[in-house]
């Protein structure tokens, strides 16, 4: 995967459309990925993914080839998710004017997997959503992509000791979010319980 | 143990990174501090529901949507620089026809007025040829600049480059303010 990944690298910079397109082809799930997990949204994800690439392939000169290509590309992709953030906030579009979520794409899948699937996937959107952008983009890295404290470090520019108390810190942040959402859904069981046969009675 | 310090050890437990023993300590501690527990089932529910979260794709076809957009972003992309071109051509040429028509304008007045000022004619020729040469040798400069560091730096020139023009035009008109004072007054 490197050589050849290397090969298309340089075949891009040579001026070769073919190439980016195959190197592009190759990354576009991690990209889409982390924009989805980003921006919690398919439309916005595509957009940003597309965005990423139209920008690595603007910038592929500047890329220092000591550099793992995957990391200088996630380091694109996650300054893009982090800009659109910033630019939702200070522009205060809500989430309800965004288009609506949809659900990533899993084929072969059978259909209680599939409720058990969506289920999980909408609560992790729903807590990536309420974490700051910072945290969450570090929870994103650390559990979709694997990498180290310091490959960390290197996408989002930051230092180690940085990536670990953002990541520490996220993930007390989501587990207060997931404690709360407990506590809520079971106050909420009992009560659905006791109001169905008054209201069926009506 | 101290909470802080369970506390601190939890996130390596929940990654399966902190030792035996003191994982051991850690459990002894959880048994029976019910915070420090409530903490550590809540970071495990999120290390259970993240860890095995799976990459999502694009929908079908995503590499030809980005050929697409990179096709269209071509033909409908301004360079820098061209931008600038443009941008410095309507300027030359509205300096060009505006400012000098302005003075030609008084010059066929003072003409009218007194035909022996035809030194003033003398001043505007001067002008243009210094500006002339001005020109000529810093879009010089500025095309050698444009070979060998990019676009910024032929901008940054050709700013300068259109501020001295403006400058020189600007000049020319107050010289025609003057010579109309000092006229009048003659
Ligand atoms: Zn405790």
């Amino acid at each position: 995967m490197i050589d050849r990944e290397r090969v298309w690298v340089e075949e891009a910079l040579a001026g070769n459309e073919e190439s980016f397109i195959q190197l592009a082809d190759a990354y576009a799930s991690p990209v889409y990925n982390l924009a989805y997990r980003m921006l919690g949204n398919a439309a916005e994800a595509e957009d940003a993914a597309q965005e990423t690439f139209i920008r690595v392939y603007t910038r592929l000169h500047t890329y220092d080839r000591s550099r793992k290509f995957s990391s200088w590309l996630l380091s694109i992709a996650s300054h893009h998710c982090i800009d659109r953030l910033r630019r939702r906030r200070d522009n205060a579009v809500s989430l309800d004017e965004l288009p609506p979520w949809n659900e990533p794409a899993c084929e072969g899948e059978a259909p209680v997997q599939k409720v058990i699937r969506r289920e999980r996937e909408e609560t992790i959107r729903r807590l990536l959503d309420q974490l700051p952008p910072h945290y969450r983009l570090v929870m994103v890295l650390r559990y979709w992509y694997d990498l180290s404290y310091e490959e960390m470090a290197e996408v989002t520019g930051s230092t180690v000791s940085a990536i670990k108390s953002r990541l520490h810190r996220a993930r007390l942040h989501m587990a207060e979010l997931l404690t709360e959402e407990r506590k809520r859904s079971d106050q909420w069981r009992p009560v659905m319980g006791k109001a169905q046969p008054v209201a069926m009675g009506r | 143990m101290k909470c802080e310090i369970v506390q601190e050890q939890m996130m390596d437990g929940v990654t399966g990174t902190l030792g035996a023993r003191r994982m051991a300590e850690s459990y002894a501690h959880l048994r029976q501090c019910t915070s420090c527990r409530e903490r550590w089932e809540a970071l495990q529910r999120v290390e259970s529901l993240l860890g095995h979260a799976q990459l999502c794709a694009p929908a079908p076809g995503f590499s030809v949507r980005l050929q697409k957009r990179l096709a269209h972003r071509r033909s409908t992309r301004w360079s820098p620089l061209a931008i600038f071109f443009i941008a410095f051509s309507t300027l030359l040429v509205t300096g060009l026809v505006f400012l000098p028509s302005n003075g030609i304008f008084q010059w066929v007045w003072y003409q009218a007025q007194d035909p022996r000022s035809l030194a003033w004619l003398q001043d505007v020729l001067d002008q243009l040829v210094i500006t002339g040469r001005v020109m000529t040798h810093l879009a010089g400069t500025v095309m050698f600049m444009l070979f060998r560091h990019g676009w910024w730096l032929p901008i940054l020139g050709y700013g300068l480059l259109a501020g001295l023009i403006i400058a020189a035009w600007m000049g020319l008109y107050s010289l025609t303010k003057v010579r109309r004072a000092v006229m009048h007054r003659a």
